[in-house]
């Protein structure tokens, strides 16, 4: 309804208490949000801020990273960062680029992972919960020259978790695989492998 | 009835001969696992951890609490697993105690919001989650949806795009929508594959995907995981 | 701890004090998003942008404004946002039933009372910068020196918006006439 009056002299709220009082009781009646989103919230922001691209000049806050950080882990570490140490001795990221590129495919003898590092490497090891997370169970194979590296392994139906290891010191993972994020060690991949009685 | 996680890798380990010439088989599984070989009877009681991988103190405290874990009736392959990443990663054993008994939490509360006939590793999935920020409703939602042993892929894709920065609710809705679908486990991959991709491309690109992705979905069309644009490299961060 | 000593921890690098900020300042942000946006999901994601963006923007924020005020600056801006967005979106679906691609959770199915629900739904069919205003004014409380400087809009302007949401709300809210 278009109101023709001119502009009122008298302030608004002077018109209907009744109605500002029903506004405010409405408001207060207004049902908390839901246990831990708003912790959920600021994961996410932290999270989502990792991909942001830096401004020095604006102040962009660089998150120191401890394990009992409310930031969630993509976690990327490309072969070419140098890494810094925090107090508790645990390899703190710099920032990353996403260059490590992975797959995995089932074939008849079980799991095939394959991944391209950008850079040279002496030796990769694949890691998880199927060889005890050791890094010299399952060494990874050169293929070729342009930094790929495959390791094919039996693994039963169900879920698995798994990293990288390069040069023995170095964990990495598959920043586009599904991530297991950093719950105190630092984050993981996983995969399901389809099959059995389930 | 499933057995433990262990004996899953130890069952693995000792399975069908490799395929492919590309994995030395005769490389020793760590001493962890042939112990758990050794000492385990199928399905029948829970793998024995190597006290040696571990400093005196550390040792005593998983002991402590994998007995714990037993009386709770809660699966303690997933906790060994656990202490031995810690241990593979090189990290001090108060911090490897701390994670443990954080993840018997969470198995405990994945164990309520799954229900009890849940398997382990989808167990693993659910307390795995929880710990990652995901919500008990919705692993209950995602069992709405699976029956107990079919919400792997659910929980994983779950855990994995909140992880991105999809907002809490979205994501549950996203995940339970395809979920609830006959033979949806691809969609769920291509889901999570197109939140990754988005994700790395900017400040609400992952969320866009994943709506422009689901409408996909329940129209009926099975969308390609592409990026929303022509395919091309992601997007870098400038190097401060 | 005050918030300036958790905004200066947060622009150290401490994200356990940006967490502690969220935390706090979530149920406001929340309340005001909820009647905003009239659905809970899209409130959900509304907040996570603004407080996206005040993350990003910490490094500018000057300390002799009100935190508050300058969050719910952002967050006003992210609710419109939120509102063209979607408006875009049910314009270009509006023959699928199914476009829109997300449970709605709108907000009157959370209020048992009916005056509330039914406030509500009223406050829900006002015009975006209608509806801002009255939130603003009558519901956050704002003077609207507050206000302009949270909108962008001046003061006879905004009163204006404030006197025709009040109107429209009073109404949708009258019994029918026979």
């Amino acid at each position: 309804m278009a109101d023709r009056d001119p502009l009122p002299l008298v302030p608004a709220e002077a018109d209907d208490p009744a109605l500002v009082a029903r506004l405010t009781a409405l408001y207060a009646a207004t049902p908390l949000p839901p246990e831990g989103q708003a912790e959920q919230c600021a994961r996410a922001v932290l999270a989502r801020a990792m991909h942001q691209p830096v401004r020095a000049a604006d102040g962009v806050p660089r998150i120191r990273w401890w394990w009992g950080a409310a930031a969630a882990a993509i976690l990327v570490l490309g072969v070419r960062i140098t890494t810094t140490r925090d107090r508790t001795g645990v390899p703190a990221p710099a920032t990353a680029t996403p260059e490590l590129a992975g797959t995995v495919t089932p074939t008849r003898a079980g799991l095939r992972f394959e991944i391209q590092l950008p850079d040279a490497a002496q030796q990769v090891a694949l890691v998880g919960d199927f060889n005890g997370w050791s890094a010299s169970a399952t060494p990874m194979v050169r293929r070729g020259p342009q930094g790929g590296w495959a390791a094919e392994i039996p693994l039963t139906p169900g879920r698995h978790e798994y990293a990288f290891v390069v040069d023995g010191r170095r964990w990495v993972i598959d920043p586009l695989a599904p991530q297991v994020p950093d719950a105190g060690f630092g984050p993981s991949n996983a995969v399901v492998v389809e099959g059995g009685s389930e | 009835m499933p057995a433990p996680a262990v004996l899953w890798l130890v069952a693995g380990l000792l399975g069908a001969p490799m395929a492919s010439a590309v994995h030395d088989t005769t490389t020793a599984a760590p001493d962890a696992v042939r112990d758990a070989v050794r000492d385990s009877v199928p399905g029948q009681q829970p793998p024995v951890f190597d006290a040696s991988r571990f400093d005196s103190l550390t040792a005593v405290g998983l002991r402590v609490l994998l007995d714990s874990a037993t009386a709770e009736g809660i699966p303690t392959g997933p906790l060994i697993n656990r202490a031995l990443e810690g241990a593979a990663r090189r990290v001090p054993g108060a911090r490897i105690l701390q994670v443990v008994r954080a993840h018997a939490v969470a198995l405990v509360q994945a164990r309520e919001a799954l229900g009890p006939g849940t398997p382990v590793m989808e167990l693993d999935a659910g307390a795995t989650a929880l710990r990652a920020g995901v919500d008990s409703r919705s692993l209950v939602a995602i069992r709405g949806t699976r029956a107990a042993g079919a919400a792997m892929i659910p929980i994983v894709v779950l855990t994995d795009i909140v992880q991105r920065g999809i907002p809490a609710v979205t994501a549950r809705d996203a995940v339970t929508t395809i979920a609830r679908q006959p033979a949806s486990d691809d969609l769920l991959k291509g889901l999570q594959l197109t939140v990754a991709r988005n994700a790395v491309r900017g400040p609400g690109m992952a969320a866009d995907a994943l709506a422009r992705y689901l409408r996909g979905t329940v129209n009926g069309v099975l969308p390609s995981s592409a990026p929303a644009t022509t395919d091309r490299k992601p997007i870098r961060p400038p190097v401060p | 701890m005050t918030d300036a000593e958790l905004i200066a921890r947060t622009r150290a690098g401490d994200s356990d004090a940006f967490g502690a900020l969220v935390t706090r300042y979530y149920p406001a942000c929340w309340r005001f998003a909820v009647h905003m946006l009239g659905d809970r999901t899209d409130a959900e994601d509304a907040l996570q942008e603004a407080f996206l963006r005040a993350y990003l923007a910490i490094g500018r924020y000057d300390e002799r404004d009100q935190f508050r005020g300058w969050l719910f600056r952002i967050l006003t801006n992210q609710c419109r946002n939120a509102l063209t967005s979607r408006g875009r979106r049910v314009r270009r679906f509006i023959n699928d039933e199914d476009a829109i691609g997300q449970a709605p959770a709108p907000l009157s199915e959370l209020f048992g009372d009916v005056d509330h629900a039914a406030l509500s739904h009223a406050l829900s069919q006002l015009d975006a910068s209608q509806r801002e205003a009255v939130l603003l004014k009558y519901a956050e409380g704002l003077e609207y020196t507050e206000m302009t400087a949270m909108t962008g809009a001046g003061e006879s302007a905004l009163k204006m918006r404030v006197k025709r949401g009040i109107d429209r709300l009073r109404s949708l809210l009258e019994p029918p006439r026979g």
